[in-house]
């Protein structure tokens, strides 16, 4: 009695409110998942994402400092297992690769050689920011990763990320000192790439399973099993030629997967590959155009010829 | 003179009552900055017990109030937003399974480990359950079952060692109060 005089005439509002904010709350959750669902919730959300992500950074750095010390004793362990068989793989991998590096020391030769005779217009520079991984979300839903680089260091949207073996990702959000790179085996992920031997182009698409699939395959073409596949550089923001891995299933109804090189499974640095942005004639100021001036390249095409 | 020193009592005793409060919600998102923090063995990806949930739970068990919606909310959106996944897919998962268990626990709290530890395995069934729908409302068919059914097991498994861990941290957050009361009280 005296409990319900405590709680007043209008104590049965305490556990509406809870009640009702809990209802609330879910019907948020489900309209947050809906937009999710029906529009580019990357874009609308991108500056929270991208607030969360450089408030975690510091904290994330001091939990993973520890845990960098057990994964690199683990795989100081997993080396010295199969220490005399592996030495024996690396020595055969190593005469195979000293005759594949001769060959392409010959190879680039003759490339620069032909590009100095044409006046071929290579590809930007690339500059590489090196890093470790702070964070990863390898749940079920999501592959993507936290590194500790950002817009301070050149790191840009669109930007590859490869280790040792090969590509891993994509920049997708970055802030100042901290950058988020989605997996390719993401379901979001979309790449596109080319093949060894073949010009045909194709999509190398995430969809949260080990082997990521091709799609959209150009003329229909079905690539025999082992084939390489690489970056083709087709969206102006990846480098072209950067090895993502081997077709491992394919058959004529483009069941077509690929293991990639990279072991997304055991990643701790990684490399991002920073160049500078392509800005669009459009958006080119004068003060700009020097160099590069469409009218001096003629000339210089014209003097090349003239040689 | 005196006055001054119940003012700053009493600022004191209201930074306990925060602190007190803030301390479920801290040790949350502690829990899940571990929970994406890279760990892997032999090149093998251990998955990740969820921290967030078993903190949750057992606030949702032992103090209801000091683990209001809004908490669970917040962590949720929180863990959508460091993982990079759709937003509101954890928020809506434990806003869910906190419904159902807030109205069960006498059930459960008050009877035992044993009794505690099977409301928490409820609590994962009904957690990843909700998980599951709104991954697929979210993202189709490609939620990887298999890995949301290991963090599953592991979440169980790991939960009476941090559980004990939280019980311990409670009474000792539960001390600082009292401590506080008194003070204030004394003063006053």
């Amino acid at each position: 009695m005296a409990k319900n005089g405590a709680a007043g005439p209008f104590g049965w509002l305490r556990g509406f409110g809870t009640r009702a904010s809990l209802v609330l709350l879910i019907i948020v959750s489900v309209a947050l998942l809906v937009i999710s669902r029906t529009s580019d919730e990357a874009v609308q959300f991108k500056a929270a994402r991208q607030a969360v992500d450089e408030v975690a950074s510091p904290p994330m750095q001091l939990i993973e400092w520890p845990l960098s010390g057990i994964r690199q004793l683990s795989n100081r362990l997993s080396s010295h297992w199969n220490a005399s068989q592996r030495v024996l793989e690396l020595e055969k991998e190593n005469r195979s690769l000293r005759q594949w590096e001769a060959l392409s020391r010959a190879l680039h030769g003759k490339i620069l050689r032909y590009e100095k005779l044409l006046n071929m217009q290579g590809e930007p520079l690339v500059r590489v920011v090196s890093t470790r991984l702070i964070a990863e979300s390898r749940g079920p839903f999501v592959r993507s990763a936290l590194l500790r680089v950002g817009r301070t260091s050149g790191v840009a949207q669109g930007q590859a990320v490869v280790d040792p073996d090969g590509m891993v990702g994509r920049i997708v959000t970055a802030g100042k000192h901290s950058s988020r790179v989605l997996m390719l085996t993401d379901l979001n992920s979309r790449v596109p790439v080319t093949f060894e031997g073949n010009l045909s182009r194709a999509i190398l698409a995430g969809d949260n399973s080990k082997h990521p699939k091709l799609i959209y395959i150009h003329n229909g073409f079905v690539p025999p099993l082992g084939t390489i596949v690489s970056t083709s550089g087709d969206d102006g923001v990846l480098p072209g030629g950067l090895v993502v891995g081997k077709v491992i299933e394919s058959d004529a109804q483009q069941n077509i997967r690929v293991r990639l090189f990279a072991n997304l499974n055991s990643i701790d640095y990684v490399q991002v590959l920073t160049r500078p942005a392509i800005i669009p004639p459009e958006q080119e100021t004068e003060a700009i155009v020097t160099h590069d001036h469409p009218d001096n390249m003629e000339v210089d095409i014209l003097q090349g010829e003239a040689q | 003179m005196s006055s001054g020193i119940t003012r700053l009592s009493s600022v004191a005793a209201r930074v306990g009552l925060i602190a007190w409060i803030g301390v479920p919600t801290v040790v949350s998102l502690l829990g899940l900055l571990i929970y994406i923090a890279p760990f892997h063995l032999l090149g093998m990806v251990i998955p990740m017990p969820l921290f967030p949930l078993m903190a949750i739970f057992f606030w949702a068990m032992a103090r209801s109030k000091m683990m209001p919606p809004i908490a669970v909310f917040a962590i949720g959106l929180i863990q959508d937003l460091l993982t990079g996944g759709p937003l509101g897919l954890w928020s809506f998962s434990y806003l869910f399974a906190y419904a159902i268990m807030t109205t069960q626990s006498d059930a459960f709290a008050g009877r035992g480990d044993r009794m505690l530890w099977a409301g928490f395995g409820v609590m994962v069934v009904l957690t990843l359950l909700a998980a599951a729908f709104a991954g697929v409302v979210a993202m189709g068919w490609n939620v990887d079952g298999v890995h949301l059914l290991a963090q599953g097991v592991t979440t169980f498994l790991v939960y009476p060692l941090v559980g004990r861990f939280y019980g311990r941290l409670q009474r000792t957050t539960q001390h600082a109060r009292r401590l506080y009361d008194f003070h204030q009280g004394s003063v006053i």
